[in-house]
């Protein structure tokens, strides 16, 4: 049963100058596919270096399978690590490397020949058993880490952005075979990444990270649908911000005051009136309009830039009040505009998330180091 | 103004100055270098009979000197083994403690390994005598084969320690928490992991360890007693002017060497570090804390109580015995004083000129092995360019005094000047070694973009790669200084009358009567010298 608790987990570097992992409490599930994404620097690597064993906590306690893992050296964790550089023992062959746990631990001989050969063969890779590293390529390489890392059996693995060495394209085939992989085999994975669509894709749940800390935990459908701060909505997947001041609240939700006397409805009432918030909104839920009259949250602004991007086209617009926003539309159905055309920007009420407006100010809130 | 320097340095950008320089290199370096360097062969051949009468067939002596060379070989190479193997045992888990562990105090440590280095071999040679076997310390050993293996461990343990960090601090980590998140307890992960991927630094560090020891002269004098190893025997021919028994012997030496260093070469590469074999249990109990923790105080001990206070045992000998080194120094009748003066002097001019001479050849060269287009030609070069550092000092002397003396070409007699010549063809190697290492750790897309921005070739040269390396040419002249200062062996042999602090640190110590304090003196001022430079030089190499 190898799930995973982590409790008040801290990690300092450089004698507590660098917070690298800040009070985190964690629970990932048995057999569960889970993501840590946060931005470089946030502390994944560390987080997952400390339930490897490979770093002991400051702080905090962490249990695999309900055991303390502190004073528990790596080798004895029952884990397998995925690096990013894949880190094969360049002086060893494919099979040396996927047959290294199964020595390491005195696996009679026999168990060995048919461990190494049937994840060899679980990664395609048979045939290139006898390959050194240096003769492969980068997605093959990163074949041979995944099956070393489960021949082991270890029923926790985890891996450090597994896919951010590899072409774009190998990492996207990559990305479903790993889940594909683990879940079939019936392990646990604690997968980290900064790549939200990566995350997105192949995850059970997803935690987001940032400075040390996690900010959410859900389904990925959560963070996109109801994401709890600025920096989730931000981050997973693209929002505009615009700032303002409640300005009403009653039973269908609140009246925001934008600049320059804009007002906007939301459904969110969870500020008092008078406090400065922020609006959150997706570029997708935005639309345009050419010939619309003036009502409640249509915005009048004028077309800045157009930018085709392929499947969407994405459009630029200075509102009135010199607020800018972003609005993305699918290009095969998209209207014809130009820059300077004069639109309404339609914002539905249902779709808008409402944030206390941030301590520190907005652009702190939103920088992802 | 302007535009005159930019036509200057158009001129000196052109091919013939390029060749010019490329010329004056190579010609430096197969004139003062190589033919110098290798002389020792040619007049071995040219001298065979007299060889041949002195060494093997002596109406008086018959072949006994012979057999006295092959004891004096074989002495060396034993002591070069042993020493070699103990640095080994106890270096490499300090290295491992200074690659792998953060504690407070590493820079302490890291930078008293380094100790040693900055102790001329004389100094570190009396001081060892002075700790083991006078009255003064402990009075335990005498002069003789086991004091000079102490000897050799302690000035070559800096090498194994220092290229042992070095090739572990190079393995990425990463594939030592591979190891262990796949079940390998530590010290499975160090012999299938790091071990193996750091094999070849190891070795060359032993190399280096190795022949450093074959080919010491200062310390071993210091130390040696009655015991005669190769090099010594070389000296003390030399001064009893049997010429072509001593270039057979330096021969013999220079081919042994090289002929070990390839036989090691090629063993090595054979025999692997077995990698495919695991004894998880008794591995697991070789890596749990107790054996680790057993091993470090063993290791650090060690190296405190046999390296680290012998070394600098002439200091706290200074102190102590002030009043008769007072004496020796500047009281007694014969005024060591003046001497010791005139012989810092001449060690300054030596280790200045040597190293300037070479600061210009050397970056010429180096600019050779790098940047030229011969591939083949310059890889052979590099490899060339390293021969007089496995060639004992003694012996290298021996042979540049043959090649400009008297018996040779007769240009410069012994001397100053032949002092200058010597010290330039021994400290070469590590000028040009550090040069070439930072010329071709430059981006070379550096000098393409000052190419780019419209500098002729010498301009890019001087405003961009030569800032970009000066840290490691002074890297190099310290390194180059300080060899050149603390050298005993190749200035015996061609001194005639003048003198430098090492050899009067040998002299003094052999003298009768207390001269050993004034010996003590002279080398605590070389120590202190030479390790102030290492610290500098540490500095400039960190920043
Ligand atoms: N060994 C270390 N020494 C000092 N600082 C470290 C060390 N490891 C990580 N850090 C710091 O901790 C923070 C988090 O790093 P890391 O866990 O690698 O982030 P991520 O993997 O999310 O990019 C960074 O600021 C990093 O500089
Ligand atoms: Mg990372």
């Amino acid at each position: 049963m190898p799930d995973v608790r982590l409790v008040n987990v801290t990690k300092t570097f450089e004698g507590g100058r660098i917070v690298a992992v800040d009070h985190v409490n964690l629970y990932v599930r048995d057999k569960e596919y889970f993501c840590i994404l946060g931005p470089s620097g946030s502390g994944k690597t560390t987080l997952l270096r400390l339930i490897a064993g490979i770093l002991e906590p400051d702080e905090g306690e962490i249990y695999i399978g309900g055991k303390p893992m502190r004073g528990i050296p790596p080798e004895d964790r029952d884990i397998g690590y995925v690096f990013q550089t894949f880190a094969l023992f360049p002086h060893m062959t494919a099979w040396e490397n996927v047959t290294y746990g199964p020595r390491a631990r005195g696996w009679p001989e026999e168990e060995i020949e048919r461990v190494g050969r049937e994840m060899l063969e679980l990664v395609g890779l048979y045939e290139r058993a006898d390959a050194y590293p240096r003769e492969l390529s980068g997605g093959m390489m990163q074949r041979v880490g995944l099956a070393r890392a489960l021949a082991t059996g270890a029923s926790l693995l985890l891996l450090d952005e597994p896919l951010s060495s590899l072409d774009a394209k190998i990492a996207f085939e990559l990305r479903y075979e790993i889940r594909r992989l683990v879940k079939g085999l019936g392990r646990t994975a604690i997968h980290v990444t900064h790549n939200q669509a990566e995350a997105m894709a192949i995850a059970d749940r997803i935690a987001v990270m940032r400075r040390g800390r996690i900010l959410q935990v859900g389904t990925p459908q959560e963070l996109y649908m109801k994401p709890n701060c600025i920096f989730v909505a931000h981050f997973v997947g693209e929002s505009n911000f615009l700032e303002g001041f409640v300005e009403k609240v009653d039973e269908r939700g609140s009246l925001v005051r934008l600049r320059g006397d804009l007002i906007v409805r939301v459904e969110g009432k969870s500020l008092s009136v008078g406090e400065k918030a922020v609006l959150g909104i997706r570029p997708e839920v935005l639309s345009l309009e050419t010939n619309g009259t003036k009502r409640e949250n249509a915005l009048p602004g004028t077309i800045e830039r157009v930018m085709f991007e392929g499947v969407i086209t994405r459009y630029e617009v200075r509102l009135d009040n010199e607020d800018l926003i972003v609005i993305t539309a699918p290009s095969m159905t998209a209207k014809p505009l130009k820059p300077g055309d004069r639109v309404m920007v339609c914002i539905p009420s249902e779709k808008v998330f409402l944030f206390p407006y941030p301590e520190r100010g907005l652009k702190e809130e939103l920088a992802v180091e | 103004m302007k535009l005159d320097t930019r036509k200057i340095e158009k001129l000196l950008s052109r091919p013939t100055c390029r060749l010019a320089c490329d010329a004056a290199a190579l010609i430096f370096f197969i004139l003062v270098i190589l033919l110098p360097t290798v002389f020792l062969f040619a007049f071995v051949a040219l001298r065979w009979d007299e060889v041949v009468f002195f060494v093997f067939s002596n109406p008086v002596s018959g072949d006994i000197r012979w057999w006295r060379m092959l004891n004096a070989i074989a002495i060396s190479f034993e002591v070069a083994a042993i020493a070699t193997a103990i640095d080994l045992a106890v270096g490499l888990p300090i290295a491992l403690i200074l690659a792998r562990y953060e504690f407070r105090g590493k820079e302490i440590l890291d930078s008293l390994v380094d100790l040693p280095l900055g102790v001329p071999s004389a100094a570190l040679g009396l001081s060892l005598y002075l700790f083991w076997g006078t009255s003064d310390g402990l009075n335990l050993l005498t002069r003789g084969f086991w004091l000079i293996v102490l000897t050799h461990v302690t000035f070559t343990f800096p090498y194994i320690v220092r290229s042992s960090v070095g090739v572990i601090e190079g393995v990425d980590r990463t594939y030592e928490h591979a190891a262990r998140t796949l079940g390998a307890p530590s010290f499975t992960t160090f012999r299938t992991v790091t071990a193996p991927l750091s094999k070849a630094g190891l070795i060359a560090g032993s190399i280096l360890a190795f022949t450093r020891s074959l080919g010491e002269t200062g310390a071993t004098l210091v130390v040696a007693g009655l015991v005669e190893t190769a090099p010594l025997a070389v000296v003390s021919m030399h001064q009893r002017r049997l010429i072509g028994p001593a270039a057979f012997l330096s021969m013999l030496l220079v081919l042994l060497a090289l002929g070990l260093l390839a036989v090691i070469k090629v063993v090595s590469e054979k025999v692997g570090i077995p990698i495919k074999r695991v004894w998880p249990g008794l591995e697991r109990k070789l890596s749990g804390r107790k054996p680790r923790i057993a091993r470090d105080i063993a290791s650090l001990s060690f190296f405190g109580l046999m390296i680290l206070i012998p070394s600098c045992f002439s200091i706290s000998c200074t102190v102590n015995h002030w009043d008769s080194v007072f004496y020796e120094v500047f009281l007694a009748p014969d005024e060591k004083w003046k001497v010791l003066v005139d012989s810092l002097v001449t060690s300054f001019e030596v280790a200045a000129i040597a190293t300037a001479i070479n600061l210009i050849f050397g970056l010429a060269m180096a600019i050779v092995i790098v940047r030229r287009p011969w591939r083949r030609f310059c890889s052979v070069l590099d490899t060339i360019t390293d021969m007089p550092l496995v060639i004992p000092t003694a012996a290298l002397g021996f042979s540049v005094y043959l090649f400009w003396g008297p018996r040779g070409l007769g240009l410069v007699n012994t001397g100053f000047w032949l002092i200058v010549l010597t010290h330039v063809a021994f400290t070469y190697p590590y000028v040009v070694r550090t040069l070439v290492a930072a010329l071709k750790g430059l981006d070379p897309s550096l000098e393409h973009a000052a190419r780019t921005l419209g500098a002729p070739p010498f301009m890019a040269f001087r405003t961009v790669v030569l800032p970009l390396i000066s840290t490691s040419m002074l890297a190099a002249s310290i390194l180059a200084f300080t060899r050149s200062l603390s050298e005993t062996g190749a200035t015996i042999v061609v001194m005639g009358t003048a003198r430098t602090v090492p050899v009067l640190v040998v002299m003094w110590s052999e003298a009768v009567g207390y001269a050993r304090y004034a010996a003590a003196f002279a080398s605590v001022l070389l120590i202190l010298v030479c390790y102030g430079l290492l610290l500098a030089l540490r500095y400039v190499a960190k920043r």
